[in-house]
């Protein structure tokens, strides 16, 4: 790697690490498994570099690659423990045991995937229904439901109300 | 007013949290060494497979890399035998010996070496063993009928106990003196009057009435016996009984045969 093609590298990581981390940790709940996926995002980007049209479509890029490969582990995981079910002991808590979230995060967690992953591009990073359709590849109608059921969930939940 | 507040408070709880969710600096530190090292050890793994893609293609004329030239350096010579020379090496080890080139079998050849032939003389076996069992039992019952039946009777009776020889005295007749009528009386003993009254004039004409008895209607009697102990079996439950012995053993041979 020259030191064009590194410093290229360091920039777009500081730029969407936080992104593509968060976005793992929507799906997965170890937090080896998140650090991993982060990893690998970035690793398919280094070893086949792309040209982008911006930043946001970079942005939306590795959001795609790292939907897509959580989806792969949490597959492959499941394989692994439909496979050792007659031998596997008592499965251990989904999240982190030494990471504590708030009652917020908790309620999030509890979501469905694919509305934990929706309200997370809706209300933090900031995306349209529309935007988060294209993005993961889903009609914008299957989308505007999955926001719709989390508000409700969250709404009965947390209390209050949000924003339509 | 409540509402709106209300919502942008769940906005802004949710955004706390999912700020959470970021990684610390350290893990952003680790992940970007691991990336880094990932990047650089998938780079060189495949610089060294092209390498080898390259080394293993076979060099045109007056193009031999650096490699080559490297490793024909390095390589000890054929000739050299410096660090060796206790060892004798065999005379020319190239030579390869005149072996006579492996010829694929005829299919229809194997097959008949391996089936056709053990079963052809399974089957064979079947068929003549009882044959053979057969032609020897019928050569048996015509020596039965050919040898003369009064003399090995005789035997057989002398050579029998007293109850067997009264048992046999029953059905074939008594001796002489016991058969002989006297005082005109019948003997209970003797066979029905039919038999002797064809006996009768042969016997009075040749010997006296007791060697007439003696003769002619003990062994009579003897024949009848002598056939029932020549064939004991019906002819079929023979045949059958050898068929079986021989397919048995036809079986038996074919499967060392095969085996």
């Amino acid at each position: 790697m020259d030191a064009l093609e590194k410093t290229w590298f360091l920039e777009l990581y500081e730029r969407h690490v936080d992104t593509v981390f968060r976005v793992c940790r929507t799906y997965l709940h170890n937090t080896a498994d998140v650090e991993d996926a982060t990893q690998n995002v970035f690793l398919k980007l280094l070893d086949k570099p792309r040209d982008f049209e911006s930043s946001e479509h970079e942005k939306a890029w590795l959001i795609r690659v790292a939907i897509n490969h959580c989806k792969d582990v949490l597959k492959s995981s499941w394989n692994k423990r439909s496979d050792m079910e007659g031998i596997a002991e008592p499965q251990a808590p989904r999240s982190d045991p030494a990471e504590t979230y708030d009652e917020t995060l908790a309620v999030v967690f509890e979501l469905p995937e694919n509305q934990r992953s929706c309200v997370y591009l809706y209300y933090y990073e900031g995306y349209s229904a529309a935007e988060i359709a294209a993005i993961v590849d889903k009609p914008h109608s299957t989308i505007r439901n999955y926001l719709s059921d989390a508000r409700k969930e969250l709404r009965k939940r947390l209390g209050g109300g949000f924003d339509e | 007013m409540s509402k709106p507040t209300n919502e942008h408070q769940n906005e802004t709880k949710l955004k706390a949290a999912f700020e959470q969710m970021g990684p610390s600096t350290e893990a952003r530190e680790r992940m970007l060494a691991h990336i880094l090292t990932a990047h650089e050890e998938g780079a060189q793994k495949a610089t060294e497979q092209v390498s080898v893609a390259t080394s293993t293609e076979t060099p045109t004329k007056g193009e031999e890399t650096a490699e080559a030239k490297a490793t024909q350096e390095t390589a000890p010579s054929e000739t050299s035998t410096e660090e060796y020379t206790d060892i004798d090496p065999p005379e020319n080890i190239w030579e390869v010996p005149n072996l006579p080139r492996y010829q694929k079998p005829n299919p229809i050849l194997h097959f008949a070496k391996r089936y056709v032939v053990p079963l052809a003389a399974c089957l064979l076996l079947a068929a003549i063993v009882p044959i053979v069992y057969l032609q020897f039992n019928a050569a048996s019952m015509d020596f039965n009928a050919a040898a003369p039946m009064s003399a090995p009777n005789e035997k057989d009776l002398s050579a029998a106990s007293p109850a067997d020889q009264d048992s046999a005295e029953g059905i074939v007749g008594r001796e002489p003196q016991d058969a002989q009528p006297q005082d005109g009386q019948p003997n209970e003993y003797l066979p029905a009057p039919p038999a002797q009254s064809e006996n009768e004039p042969q016997a009075e004409e040749g010997r006296g009435a007791t060697q007439a008895d003696e003769g002619s209607a003990a062994p009579k009697a003897d024949e009848g016996q002598a056939e029932s102990s020549a064939s004991p079996l019906n002819p079929l439950e023979v045949a059958s009984a050898t068929v079986a012995a021989g397919a048995a053993l036809g079986v038996v041979l074919g499967t060392i045969t095969l085996g």
